[in-house]
């Protein structure tokens, strides 16, 4: 505002005083009259107006000298022009490609990555009109830059191809400025970017961005202090927090029940050097994890730790899988142990019952028949002992389930069932579904489980008048699920007796480990079913084996 | 003059089981042939004059099942009672293909053996009381 009204306004003052004095000089000399002359040069009003011209002459060449000197201070030449060159020296470190234009819009500096990007000397180019420079050097003059007197069109940001020396097009980013904002006049800044640099930078963020949310390991940097700093996607899903809400917090209110100086990160940190990878359990909201932990410290260029970057495997179901192959493993071995022993002593049980017998239906003497039968008994105890144990370790957990139709499976029993209830003079019902969905089983699992239902029910009827065992398989049309029913009509089982059925070693009869029934529900439950039992007292039971088809729609 | 007994032929490795199946069938009036393998069995069968076999399962060399096949190779009606020791469930399937039904888990009650074997036995003649005849 001074600049443009005030001072034109200014500088006529002097001029006005010198005009003054003239006119007095030569209306003066005019009439010959000298003593005239002096009287007016003496005029104090002409010599106040000359001084006061002079002194705004001088102010305001001061302010012009200060507007064209980037606002350097007002100093003689010399110190002026190494000043400027300090400047210059600063420009030509930089990365960026700079040219500086003057009001006239004449090039008046371009900095050592402007020449090297272009391929111009600075010599070729400085004290060149812009507009001329930007004929040879951008490939379409759309950059708007031909009219710069507009002060409206800066700052200017364009993406435009240039043309270097050697005829090579180069994609860069132009961005031009004003030296003095709003006024163009004073000069304008042009930087050049090249858009390799800039997409190769970008993309390196993207890259970047998408390997650290994808990948399945957690990241979190932390700076030195133990600040979070980036944490990805897996930190994210471990803590179940957001990462805008994860980053300025510290690493240990992610681990809030363990000792802050004991965290791989910590100790990284004060080590000053990799920690791990340890496997190590940690509580995150009050869940536990098996994480794979390394961390290792981050450096600036002098080699100071500047923070310390945390990779985390969640290795849990992993762990959970090896333990579960580890039991599987033991359960197989023992299965097969308790095979092989099953059968060498039910040889000799078989032995010991059998001429246990064969005396006590010899001997005459009650005693001594009651002593036999005693054995007799114990065998049997002996036996039911290896059969709940063989239950136990037979489920094969290392054999594959595969795709079993219950009826078939049913049909395979039917021998050894027939036998039991033609043995115990029950009557065996059967009702299959005539159609039957395959479900995904370890069928011996599923046998040993309707085998030990149906002992319990021929067990159960043993005392009653009317014995008998029905088998039901049921299936409807669009439900998930097949459905085996094992009922008898035995002694049933009070509400109290019912509750308690799934509970180990829990058992109603007198040679029993209380293992069968809960063995029978954990196979159903493995296999993703269910057992529902109802019974009366007197009257009887009824067993109901929930198990999950495999796909409703195909029928066997 | 022609022999009115059934002869039961016990098939098990184990002599204890052998000794007292023996014991208890004689005293129900069977007369009772044991052998020790699957190979000395089918000899047996072979001679003829067997009216019931008793198979264990399992046997070490010839399996029961094995010995059932060969078995029903030589006499597809010769009834036989099989003896198992830890439930093969998958093998009764099969047997039960090759026509036998009844089994008997170990440590069996006599009771059992005997209700079979009467069971099997009831509407068949003594086979070497037939061989007689014919002879």
């Amino acid at each position: 505002m001074f600049a443009r009204i005030w001072l034109p306004v200014l500088k006529t003052i002097p001029l006005i005083g010198l005009s003054y004095l003239i006119y007095s000089l030569i209306s003066s000399l005019s009439r010959h009259d000298l003593l005239d002359i002096s009287r007016n040069f003496i005029t104090p009003l002409g010599y106040f107006i000359l001084i006061l011209g002079t002194i705004v002459l001088i102010f305001t060449r001061y302010k012009r000298r200060q507007l064209h000197r980037f606002q350097l201070p007002a100093i003689a030449g010399r110190a002026r022009s190494r000043a400027r060159q300090k400047i210059y020296n600063v420009l030509d470190t930089t990365p960026l490609a700079i040219m500086i234009v003057d009001g006239k819009l004449n090039v008046s500096y371009v900095n050592d990555a402007w020449q090297n990007m272009t391929g111009y000397t600075a010599e070729e180019v400085v004290g060149k009109k812009l507009t001329e420079l930007f004929k040879t050097l951008l490939k379409e003059n759309n950059t708007g830059l031909h009219n710069l007197k507009d002060n409206l069109s800066l700052p200017l940001y364009r993406e435009v191809e240039i043309i270097g020396k050697n005829g090579a097009a180069i994609h860069a980013v132009l961005e031009a400025k004003s030296l003095i904002p709003g006024n163009i006049r004073e000069g304008i800044v042009i930087y050049l970017q090249d858009i390799k640099v800039r997409v190769n930078y970008e993309q390196l963020k993207l890259i970047f961005d998408t390997i650290l949310h994808q990948m399945v390991g957690g990241v979190i940097v932390v700076d030195s202090t133990g600040k979070i700093q980036i944490a990805n996607q897996e930190i994210k899903r471990l803590t179940g927090q957001e990462q805008e809400d994860l980053t300025g917090k510290f690493i240990w209110d992610i681990f809030p029940d363990m000792d802050k100086n004991k965290l791989v990160t910590m100790v990284a940190l004060q080590k000053g050097q990799a920690v791990g990878p340890l496997e190590l359990c940690y509580k995150i909201n009050n869940k536990n994890f098996h994480l794979l932990i390394r961390s290792d410290v981050l450096r600036d260029r002098h080699g100071r730790i500047s923070g310390a970057v945390t990779v985390i495997q969640d290795v849990t179901e992993i762990h959970r899988q090896q333990e579960l192959q580890n039991n599987q493993e033991k359960l197989a071995v023992v299965g097969q142990m308790a095979a092989g022993m099953a059968h060498e002593l039910r040889n000799p049980l078989t032995s010991i019952k059998g001429f246990a017998q064969i005396l006590s239906e010899r001997v005459k003497d009650a005693k001594n028949k009651e002593f036999l039968d005693v054995i007799i008994q114990e065998v049997n105890r002996t036996n039911e002992i290896i059969s709940d144990f063989l239950v136990l370790a037979r489920p094969h957990p290392a054999r594959r389930e595969e795709e079993v139709n219950l009826n078939l499976l049913i049909h395979e029993l039917l021998p050894l069932v027939e036998s039991q209830c033609l043995l115990a003079q029950v009557k065996l019902i059967l009702d299959l579904a005539p159609e039957l969905p395959s479900i995904k089983a370890q069928p011996d699992q599923i046998k040993q489980v309707l085998l030990n239902l149906i002992h319990n029910a021929l067990q159960a009827m043993e005392r009653q008048p009317v014995r008998n065992l029905t088998i039901i398989s049921r299936w409807s049309a669009g439900t998930s699920e097949v459905l085996v029913v094992v009922r008898d009509t035995g002694l049933g089982m009070s509400d109290e007796i019912l509750s308690r059925l799934s509970t180990p070693f829990f058992t109603t009869k007198n040679a029993g480990t209380g293992m069968g029934l809960t063995i029978s529900y954990r196979i159903i439950e493995n296999h993703g079913g269910r057992i529902e039992v109802s019974s009366q007292e007197g009257a009887g039971s009824e067993f109901r084996i929930y198990l999950p088809a495999r796909d409703p729609g195909q029928i066997h | 003059m022609a022999d009115c007994r059934y002869y039961l032929l016990v098939v098990d490795d184990q002599a204890g089981v052998r000794r007292m199946l023996q014991e208890a069938l004689n005293d129900e009036g069977y007369e009772v042939v044991s052998v020790a393998s699957g190979p000395e069995a089918l000899q047996k069968v072979k001679q003829g004059g067997i009216d019931l076999v008793l198979l264990d399962m399992k046997m070490p060399g010839m399996s029961g099942l094995d010995v059932l096949r060969e078995i029903r190779r030589l006499n597809p009606d010769l009834p036989v009672i099989l003896m198992t020791a830890y439930g093969e469930y998958e093998l009764l399937g099969e047997a039960r293909t090759l026509g036998v039904k009844h089994y008997v888990s170990k440590p069996f009650d006599l009771q059992e053996v005997r209700y079979f074997v009467r069971a099997l036995l009831a509407d068949k003649r003594p086979v070497r009381s037939y061989l007689e005849v014919i002879g």
